[in-house]
């Protein structure tokens, strides 16, 4: 379970305070896949590193219970100076889990050929995508936190992650975040909308995608 | 396991990872590696020595000037390259900090650790050339040495958290921090025994904690010599309050290190 109680953040901006968390309250409960959705600049990244722990919220705390991904996503999380191996391995060891046992989940899950032998920086932004997907797959953990990235790689790639989601279904959650509707009625079942700093969860996805409309027009 | 232990792992965990990390990093491009480490303090000695040479110096106040310069480079060295290395440590891991396990502090930890550990070896390996080179080794004190190393690190790696902590607030700090610590290598007692100063100078330098540390060092290595002035206290005020000031901004590193 991971509960949000009373969660708020704001960021100083050159106009001012702006508010992206106000005081939301939430809970995702284990095997629960949620998927949050909020148009650009809703404050969705923010809410994922607050979920997952990277970030401190202001007000109020989160309270988790099972293993927790780091976000999922295009940016971060592998060096570029490094190769891809050596990244997963270094990750591995950051979670103290088996660097080798790891290194070779991922590098099968990933398919980026000789490339994983590679320094990261040499990666486009999709292989990128495909060894930090393996590496959170290598890593058993109970809720895994995605960005919309997940349906910008190609297609064969995007079914292989549902798939691997589909695999573990009895042993871990997706959390989900997206500005997009399709995506998000494909991988949830259960859905939130993040508007103007608060977070409405909602069990039926046509309630979801109405308030989340009426929220975008 | 309670909390605390657990917490304790996590961290050992994190910190050990990323001392791997940055020895790959930083020495594994290079095809000499980590030999340059250890050249790089002996060349700058030899290059003191040339001067000493230049100058006909023979010896500083009863001290060998190998060990003369070898304790105030590395003594200097301790606390303005772990300060450096610690002050940068969130802007070059900046893609680690995506790790919810990943605090600011263990990478500034990861590099005090990694670079007080390069340069206690290059300091040792030096001394031992010298030590066979001259035909006797002598430390005055052990537990002056350790203390003395210990008070290096303390400082430099506080100082570092300070200027990694408010650098992240407010970026020009790194710019600020540089130009002031240019002439500190001439106001830190490298290249004189602090004993042998004026005393007017004396007491304006004597507001430099790293001229403690360097004469602490050399107080507790050579025989022959003991400062008349190094206080350990007067260090250890500076590294408290850095260390205070340090984790206060450690959190505002966090949260600006992912925009």
């Amino acid at each position: 379970m991971i509960e949000l109680i009373g969660v708020s953040k704001s960021f100083a901006t050159p106009f001012g305070r702006k508010v992206v968390l106000d005081a939301v309250d939430g809970s995702f409960a284990p095997l629960e896949s949620v998927g949050i959705l909020g148009r650009n600049g809703a404050g969705k990244s923010t809410l994922m590193r607050i979920l997952s722990g990277a970030q401190q919220p202001d007000d109020g705390y989160v309270r988790r219970q099972g293993r927790v991904s780091w976000p999922l996503g295009y940016s971060g999380g592998l060096a570029g100076p490094l190769t891809g191996e050596a990244n997963c391995r270094m990750v591995a060891r950051l979670y103290g889990a088996d660097p080798d046992a790891i290194a070779d989940f991922a590098r099968s899950f990933a398919d980026v050929g000789e490339y994983f032998l590679m320094p990261v920086r040499t990666y486009s932004s999709g292989m990128r995508a495909r060894v930090a997907f393996g590496l959170s797959m290598a890593l058993d953990f109970d809720y895994y936190l995605v960005d919309e990235s997940i349906g910008a790689g190609d297609s064969r790639f995007t079914n292989r992650c549902r798939k691997a989601f589909e695999d573990r279904a009895n042993r871990a959650a997706v959390i989900l975040v997206s500005h997009s509707l399709p995506t998000v009625h494909q991988w949830c079942r259960r859905y939130a909308v993040l508007n103007a700093g608060h977070l409405e969860f909602y069990e039926n996805f046509e309630v979801a995608r109405k308030m989340y409309e009426r929220g975008s027009a | 396991m309670n909390e605390l232990s657990r917490a304790l792992v996590v961290q050992w965990e994190v910190v050990t990872a990323m001392v791997l990390r940055e020895t790959l990093t930083r020495y594994g491009d290079s095809r000499l590696g980590y030999l340059w480490a250890i050249l790089r303090p002996a060349l700058t000695i030899a290059t003191f020595l040339m001067m000493a040479y230049l100058g006909r110096t023979k010896q500083m106040a009863g001290m060998d000037l190998v060990g003369f310069y070898a304790t105030g480079l590395i003594g200097f060295d301790l606390v303005t390259d772990v300060m450096g290395q610690a002050s940068n440590a969130t802007s070059a891991n900046r893609a680690l900090l995506a790790y919810p396990r990943v605090r600011p502090i263990d990478a500034v930890l990861a590099r005090v650790f990694l670079e007080s550990v390069t340069l206690i070896v290059a300091f040792a390996v030096l001394m031992s050339a010298n030590a066979v080179y001259v035909g006797q080794f002598h430390i005055d004190s052990w537990l002056g040495l350790f203390r003395a190393t210990a008070l290096c690190i303390w400082l430099g790696g506080s100082a570092g958290l300070v200027i990694c902590g408010i650098g992240t607030l407010w970026p020009t700090f790194h710019r600020v921090v540089a130009i002031f610590s240019r002439p500190l290598l001439l106001f830190s007692g490298v290249f004189y025994a602090g004993n042998a100063l004026p005393p007017m100078i004396r007491d304006m330098l004597m507001y430099n904690p790293i001229l403690h540390c360097v004469e602490l060092l050399r107080s507790a290595w050579f025989r022959a010599y003991e400062s008349q002035f190094a206080q350990p206290s007067y260090v250890v005020k500076w590294s408290v309050i850095c260390t205070v000031i340090g984790l206060m901004t450690e959190r505002f590193a966090r949260d600006q290190a992912e925009d």
